[in-house]
């Protein structure tokens, strides 16, 4: 719960963390160095000096860590999790669906733990997800399209065998589908970051919410152009609003273009955690507005209503979570029937 | 080469040196990152240039171990040929450094070896079609700089009237931001394969149609996000790149520098 200086409370999901280890006993090779040392730019880069963890605390901060980092310092009143195995790269896993499964245990009322699950994995990882689903009741699943599987080295949503995974999420019940579209992993082709084929499988499925963490960045244009005809697309934040220190000029102008194609209410905050915490995003983002040619550009002010939606509404009604009143839009019977409504078609289909 | 008194040979020796070295970076200066479409120089990313008679070795850093391999294949073969274009040069050795591909990137591009061929089994899209992506990309964004300017200069009808003959005429005006920006559109006008005669339109979609008054909101707002998602993604690799100069995680300082392959 953030507290504007005029005494609005603010209900903040972070909808964008992990709980990952990239101590040296879990790494497997040079790699699982390399890699978080990509992330460790990001952190530097875009972390206020004061801000900044030791590199030590960087690779592991465990379950009270990120308790402190998101619940007492960082205003979140719930946090997703979206897992990334690499396995390849971490004797464990970097940050699996068991290991973020710690974080859940520990603070089950505040945090929405997600699967994952690749569909090149055909039938034995139906089997898995099912397996997956029967015990952690996730609401969502990550699905990450330029990760290298065997010899495969990305695949795209429009391939064939996408198909009978979103059928099984609608029918285990799954209604969120978080599909990362950013800056990659071992990149190698151009399907890596492309995000036209979030498009098609949005149109297939038009039960399920697909939401597009990092916005497609690099390629966010094509995503605000995808987004916009697309009403069961979402963009999810994480990275974007970590430009708002560093580079606010960016941020902003992100921000003007996305609310222009995607509007208010499909726009889910994230701070990325542990890449960075949410407690300074948080206070600058409440503080911000547009300069008044971007502001134009928006077409949507920024108003305390946008930034609520923002900040925690739009994935609150995403994952069904439960919102204070003093939180809620002042006008918000319509939110309600949204919710109830997805809640009838998830018992329908169980 | 000027005639030299023979006391001044050390000093000009020297300023042969620096000449050289000059021309060495300003060639670099023409090798842009195809997915920022800024210059490899100016993006901070040339770590060393040495050169040593006819031969020259430049490293070059990414801002981060896993950039893709692509784009750096690309920069590191289009820094090769800059380089080795110069008249003093014979061999340009490009050493691409901490970077996942690092070896296959600069064996492939020492043996004059296609992207395909390095990274077979690897790669499955067509290097051509990426470049040409982001040409597309760089085009729009330098059409966006330019014609907001003059929209801004002269209004939208006027602004959207300009031939390649007017632009031609630009590229020589007296306000340094018209003519710099001027030259970078015109140099990728020239090659988008739509007609460069002198009374074409200069501002063109790219279907190669003249962008109209009434269609010009829509256009410039897709330019616009064209350019904002490549600035703004330039802006990140800058912060990345000062981040692993200035604090390098441990381990991966220069000197624990190891030769890199993805195998």
């Amino acid at each position: 719960m953030y507290v504007t200086p005029q005494g609005d409370e603010i209900f903040v999901v972070d909808a964008h963390i992990h709980l990952w280890d990239a101590r040296p006993e879990n790494r497997r090779n040079r790699y699982g160095l390399t890699f978080i040392e990509s992330f460790w730019g990001s952190h530097v880069g875009m972390t206020p000096k004061e801000q900044r963890w030791d590199f030590d605390r960087f690779c592991h901060y465990g379950v009270e860590g990120a308790a402190k980092d998101l619940f007492e310092d960082g205003y979140v009143d719930h946090a997703v999790m979206l897992p990334t195995n690499l396995h390849d790269f971490y004797v464990d896993g970097f940050n699996t669906t068991d290991q973020c499964a710690a974080f859940k245990r520990a603070y089950p009322d505040k945090v929405v733990l997600n699967g994952r699950c690749d569909p090149r994995d055909g039938q034995r990882g139906l089997e898995r997800l099912e397996a997956d689903f029967e015990k952690y009741k996730f609401k969502g699943v990550k699905l990450y399209t330029a990760e290298w599987n065997g010899v495969s080295k990305g695949y795209t949503l429009r391939d064939d065998i996408v198909a009978p995974y979103m059928e099984k999420c609608i029918e285990l019940g799954i209604k969120v589908i978080h599909i990362h579209k950013g800056p990659t992993i071992h990149p190698l082709n151009l399907d890596a970051f492309d995000v036209r084929d979030v498009d098609h499988v949005a149109t297939a499925f038009p039960t399920l919410k697909f939401v597009v963490d990092h916005c497609g960045m690099p390629r966010i244009d094509d995503f605000c152009w995808i987004a916009g005809q697309e009403p069961n697309v979402y963009g999810g934040l994480a990275l974007i609003p970590s430009f708002i220190h560093a580079r606010p000029k960016y941020f902003a102008q992100m921000l003007a273009d996305l609310l222009y194609f995607l509007g208010p209410d499909r726009l889910l905050f994230g701070s990325d955690y542990g890449i960075t915490s949410p407690k300074w995003i948080v206070e600058k983002f409440m503080a911000f507005d547009f300069p008044e040619d971007l502001a134009r550009e928006a077409a949507t002010p920024l108003t305390l209503e946008v930034k609520r939606k923002i900040m925690g509404l739009n994935a609150a009604k995403l994952y069904d979570l439960p919102v204070p009143a003093a939180c809620r839009l002042a006008n918000a019977a319509e939110d309600d029937g949204e919710i109830l409504l997805a809640r009838g078609a998830i018992d329908a289909a169980a | 080469m000027p005639l030299l008194e023979s006391g001044a040979r050390g000093t000009a020796d020297s300023a042969d040196k620096e000449g050289r070295r000059a021309a060495v970076m300003a060639a670099l200066d023409t090798v842009l990152d195809p997915e920022l479409d800024e210059p490899v120089t100016t993006m901070g990313f040339i770590e060393a240039l040495t050169i040593e008679g006819r031969t020259a070795e430049i490293v070059f850093r990414l801002p981060t171990f896993w950039c893709s391999a692509n784009f750096a294949f690309l920069m590191a073969s289009d820094m090769r040929c800059a380089v080795e274009s110069l008249p003093f040069i014979d061999v340009a050795s490009v050493r691409l450094v901490d970077h996942f591909a690092s070896r296959k990137i600069n064996q492939g591009v020492a043996a004059g070896l296609g992207f395909a061929a390095v990274f077979s089994g690897e790669a499955e899209t067509n290097l051509e079609e990426i470049r040409r992506t982001f040409r597309e990309r760089a085009f729009l964004g330098r059409q966006e700089k330019l014609l907001r300017l003059l929209a801004g200069l002269w209004g939208v009808e006027q602004a959207l009237a300009t031939t390649m003959a007017d632009l031609d005429a630009l590229n020589g005006h007296d306000n340094d931001e018209v003519r710099g920006l001027t030259l970078r559109y015109l140099a990728m006008r020239r090659h988008e394969g739509s007609s460069a005669a002198p009374d074409a339109a200069a501002f063109i979609t790219l279907d190669g149609a003249p962008v109209t008054t009434a269609g010009y909101p829509v256009h410039l707002r897709a330019l616009r996000s064209a350019r904002g998602a490549a600035e703004a993604n330039a802006e990140m690799c800058r912060l990345y790149l000062e981040a692993r100069i200035a604090h390098p995680a441990p381990g991966c300082e220069p000197e624990n520098r190891q030769d890199e392959d993805d195998d």
